[in-house]
């Protein structure tokens, strides 16, 4: 990558209106932008920057905010910048555009997001389950699904007893309910 | 294939394309006599510091759970063992860790941070069991190893891998050379920096909120601090403790004896960051965020309370928390007790005292001084107009020893000096002077003279002596350092036996004997002496700091009669209610003394009378 | 295991009656004795543990000389070796995979996670116990054990084999109801597998009094025949 490439890429990227740039290093490229401005943003970059690499989509789950945070992260192997485009949806109702017609591969990495998070892509190909097939439980990776809580309600835990617990409970003793019921409160 | 290829010294080059010999295979047969490297079938001994089964040396364990909350897989759980120490002050729960071999993954984080380093991994690691035996997967583990055989000591805990950090943070203090002739406070307080990195060394066990008295969430209040959030920390103190300020410095500090990081080495500073958290809120956001609550209902009731000590103030505190009016009545121009006449400035500043005072009058307290119960009201009075009166005198009268001579006018009691020195009193300083006990109130009053003389006469003459040997002082070990720092002279093992007097009827010192043995074989206070090894210390005069007693004459002739009496102190209930139903005593005067004591002491006898008034209010 | 759960696995009393020609008994050892010594391990890893099975396998701890082997089919192999955690998704194979394997079969649970959960207990996704879902003949302890403890752990099954004591195969007919419970609670009541269990517990004389009950009874109410997968690309 040259300063050169760097530069157009700028004067480009220019054209999205109300785009943010970061630059966290030479090779990663930060933009941030509101989430009607992205499908413009890709089309813009696969059509004239060479990005026509989209890796991944990762969601990040900002409950305090009500939203969810989707980054697109893009790859030009002629610039060798890695750009992550960060949009912010809103977490009620949690639907976003696929840009399946954009970038095909979009659609495994919707796909897993609607599984995980809930959040539905409308113009997916496909919305069905994809790796949870087992699963018809809430998403699993949003904030307010608490693991723990579920395993508790769903699971049982093998209940030993052995001899030496049972010897101890003869003299008054036994398991210890947990950690801080053992302290004295005033 | 072909055999490689050497060219000089280099490795040797494969010719992959040569087709090679029909008979190379029969060059294997050359491994034919070799050792197989094939491992023997039983299994090989683990490494020196392999992660096996679970040891715990139950000698060392003090059953505070620490190895359970590190626990992420929630392997560890804590089994009560009827039979084994169990000492909260001491700081040994009779907890033991069981382990569950269906969760642990060995990670060993239970070793890392185990405060009393019990905890240990073997280098056993076959364990093998059926369905009808998958209860041998939780197991207690013991110095014996899981199958009762030794395979040795796997991963221990190393200097490398602990996770306790065993130094304290430091933290400024006046050096000698600055504080032998003021009043001024010695230690200075952490600061923000000091005070996170000394809460990050609490490992939460608890142990200091079991010791306490009047069981303050230390580690709540400590986890705050580390969080940033002074706030919430004053929010978690005042749970407990009206006295914060005065706790955050002269506490007698159970919490830290108990504290499993000191099984190895210092405890927290609970004190100093209870003081910090103090010290960073705004009077004024203190005293909101004790209102926080509300303003509670008005009940109607009253009640008196004689003393404005730590114990009197904590029931009014609590009591007037619950809707209560509170009356104190507190014979001295200022509140604090002890606290305020008995302890020092350097140790604790008048104002800081009057910061927690003002906390609790500003909800509604009202102390009336200078009014002597006995003199100016009597306890009649006081039954008559209120539904609970509260006893919290404390112990305002020296003892004294008793000695010949003990009589002459230069022989004085530490705690009317100290309640001179503090109320700005005027007093005959002595030249030099002979201090009797080895308490902290000796100390006191050592350290005070001490100051003045210095202030007076340029030159500290004072000679602390006590029965015991240095190293079993009652006195705070800071206390006897920073002492000795000041110039004072400590005499241990030293028996009083007389002051010594001139011709001229002149105070010259005070003779010893040295001690043999303080207690004798059923551990009762019988001291014996070796005459032979007399010393006289010289002295002007002689201060006798062995000891209170509390001054009753306030409760009359009759009350006296009525009251049960205890080995000369009020019989009273767990609840410190006394035989007369409308009577409570707390404090010092019943639970000897100790601040932190008081504390509790006062929430206890505010409980008490809450809920007697709560059956009355119900009644009628 | 809930003590109401005990109560349902029973070993099965009509075991092999004693036979009374003296030959046959050593007839019966030595068949004991043979499938001990050469038994097939299924090539099917599920969790971590299963690291420790390549060295266990090759030269260096070499499990052939025991006469163990890896195989890759269930339909040839005695041995499945649970080797750590067990996602949902995962277990519906190891069940179809178990009730493939031909009878006498061996059940090894190994690691931590076979057992309570392991470091993965908060995990929605994973079973917690796999002895709610098939009988299980040995658990080895670790996480994950060493090649010298899953070669000790594969001895002690041999022992046990030798000795008749690995019968855990015939549990899972005699108690089928309580083990489809299971699977029923977490794949859902339309839960079915192309084994016919019910069946083969008949042809196996190991219809116990737990082998039919309320599960087996929606089993056989949502019961479709197997048709041929369609395959897709």
């Amino acid at each position: 990558m040259n300063s050169a490439q760097s530069q157009s890429l700028n004067v480009l990227l220019q054209e999205i209106e109300g785009i943010q740039l970061t630059h966290q290093n030479q090779r990663r490229l930060r933009a941030d932008i509101s989430a009607d401005a992205l499908p413009a943003l890709l089309a813009l970059l696969r059509g004239r920057a060479g990005y026509v690499h989209l890796s991944a989509i990762s969601c990040v789950d900002w409950i305090e905010d009500d939203q969810f945070e989707l980054v697109y992260h893009l790859w030009s192997y002629e610039t060798s910048i890695l750009i992550s485009a960060h949009i912010r949806v809103a977490r009620d109702p949690g639907i976003y555009l696929s840009v399946f017609d954009i970038y095909t591969p979009a659609a495994f990495f919707e796909r897993d997001i609607h599984e995980m998070f809930g959040l539905y892509f409308e113009g997916s190909p496909d919305m069905s389950k994809f790796i949870l097939t087992e699963w018809d439980g809430p998403p699993p990776m949003r904030k307010d699904f608490d693991s723990e809580q579920w395993v508790m309600d769903n699971f049982t835990w093998q209940d030993y007893h052995p001899d030496w617990l049972k010897q101890i409970e003869q003299q008054g003793g036994g398991v210890v309910k947990s950690a801080d019921s053992s302290r004295k409160s005033s | 294939m072909s055999s490689p290829k050497t060219i000089g010294n280099k490795a040797p080059v494969l010719d992959y394309k040569s087709a090679g010999s029909l008979l190379n295979p029969l060059k294997n047969l050359q491994f034919l006599g070799r050792k197989a490297i094939t491992e023997p079938l039983q299994p090989r001994l683990a490494s020196l510091n392999y992660r096996g089964f679970h040891l715990n040396d139950w000698e060392a364990c003090v059953g505070c759970a620490s190895c359970q909350k590190i626990c992420d897989n929630a392997a560890i759980t804590m089994v009560e063992i009827p039979g084994l120490k169990n000492d909260p002050v001491k700081g040994i729960r009779n907890h033991r860790p069981a382990i569950d071999y269906g969760r642990c993954c060995w990670c060993a984080l239970c070793v890392d941070i185990c405060p009393s380093a019990s905890l240990s991994l073997s280098r056993e690691y076959v364990h093998t069991c059926d369905q009808e035996h998958i209860d041998s997967y939780f197991i207690l583990p013991d110095p014996n190893g899981m199958h009762k055989k030794h395979f040795g000591q796997g991963w221990q805990k190393t200097e490398h891998s602990d996770l306790l950090s065993l130094t304290r943070s430091a933290m400024a203090e006046l050096e000698p050379a600055n504080r032998d002739t003021n009043f001024n406070e010695i230690v200075h307080g952490f600061t923000p920096e000091q005070a996170v990195v000394e809460a990050s060394r609490c490992i939460q066990c608890g142990m200091c909120h079991d010791s306490c008295p009047t069981h303050m969430h230390a580690p709540e209040y400590i986890r705050a601090i580390w969080n940033g959030d002074v706030e919430e920390a004053v929010r978690q103190i005042y749970r407990t403790n009206p006295f914060a300020h005065v706790c955050g410095r002269v506490c007698t500090r159970r919490c830290e004896t108990a504290c499993s990081v000191g099984i190895r080495g210092e405890p927290i500073a609970i004190r100093w960051l209870k003081r910090y958290a103090m010290d960073q809120v705004s009077h004024d956001r203190i005293k909101q965020i004790v209102k926080e609550d509300g303003k509670p209902k008005a009940s109607g009731h009253k009640v008196a309370i004689i003393g404005a000590g730590p114990a009197g103030l904590t029931a009014a505190f609590d009591l007037i928390r619950s809707g209560h009016k509170v009356d104190v009545f507190e014979a001295l121009p200022h509140a604090g007790g002890m606290t305020r006449y008995g302890i020092p400035d350097y140790r604790l500043p008048f104002d800081t005292l009057q910061q927690d005072i003002d906390v609790i009058t500003s909800l509604g307290v009202k102390i009336h001084y200078n009014c002597r119960i006995g003199t100016d009201k009597t306890m009649a009075q006081l039954q008559k107009k209120y539904d609970a009166v509260v006893l919290a005198i404390g112990l305002s009268k020296g003892r004294q020893t008793r000695i010949p001579n003990s009589e002459h006018r230069h022989v004085y009691r530490a705690v009317d000096l100290l309640q001179k020195i503090s109320s700005g009193e005027e007093f005959e300083l002595p030249q030099s002077a002979v201090v009797i006990g080895g308490g902290n109130v000796a100390m006191d009053i050592a350290r005070s003279l001490a100051r003045l003389q210095k202030q007076q006469f340029g030159e500290v003459k004072i000679t602390v002596t006590a029965l015991e040997q240095q190293q079993h002082f009652m006195a705070d070990p800071d206390e006897i350092k920073e002492a000795l720092e000041e110039g004072i002279i400590i005499r241990d093992s030293c028996g009083p036996q007389g002051c010594e007097i001139d011709k001229s009827g002149k105070l010259i010192g005070l003779k010893t004997w040295k001690v043999v043995s303080i207690f004798d074989e059923e551990h009762r206070f019988s001291p014996r002496y070796d005459e032979t090894e007399e010393t006289i210390h010289a002295g002007d005069s002689v201060i006798e700091a062995i000891g209170q007693f509390a001054d009753t004459t306030l409760l009359g002739e009759q009350l006296t009669e009525k009251l049960e009496w205890n080995r000369g102190r009020i019989k009273i209930d767990p609840n410190g209610r006394t035989s007369e139903p409308w009577l409570w005593s707390a404090g010092d005067c019943v639970s000897g003394p100790d601040v932190v004591h008081a504390v509790a002491d006062g929430h206890r006898v505010a409980a008490s009378i809450q809920q007697q008034l709560t059956i009355k209010t119900n009644k009628s | 295991m809930k003590s109401t759960d005990l109560d349902r696995i029973e070993v099965n009393p009509k075991t092999m009656p004693k036979r009374t020609n003296p030959l046959a008994n050593v007839f019966d050892d030595l068949v004991r004795f043979c499938r001990s010594r050469s038994m097939f391990m299924l090539h099917y890893c599920t969790g971590c543990g299963a690291i420790e099975l390549p060295p266990a396998m090759t030269s260096r701890f070499d499990m052939e000389r025991l006469g163990i082997q890896p195989m890759v089919t269930p339909r040839q192999a005695d041995i499945l070796l649970i080797t750590g955690y067990v996602s949902i998704k995962t277990l519906k194979r190891v069940i179809l995979t178990y009730e493939q394997m031909g009878s006498p079969k061996y059940v090894i649970g190994i690691c931590s996670c076979t057992v309570n959960g392991g470091m993965y207990w908060q995990s929605y996704a994973t079973a917690k116990k796999l002895d709610e879902y098939m009988p299980v003949d040995l658990y080895i302890a670790g996480c994950m054990p060493r090649p010298e403890a899953v070669i000790e752990g594969l001895q002690q099954l041999m022992d046990k084999i030798k000795n008749d004591q690995a019968n855990s195969w015939k549990q899972y007919y005699e108690n089928y109801d309580y083990y489809l419970g299971n699977q029923q609670k977490l794949f859902g009541n339309n839960w079915q597998t192309p084994t016919d269990v019910i069946g083969e517990a008949e042809i196996y004389r190991l219809m116990g009094p737990q082998t039919l009950g309320e599960h087996t009874k929606i089993l056989q109410q949502v019961q479709k025949p197997m048709e041929p997968l369609e395959m897709k690309l």
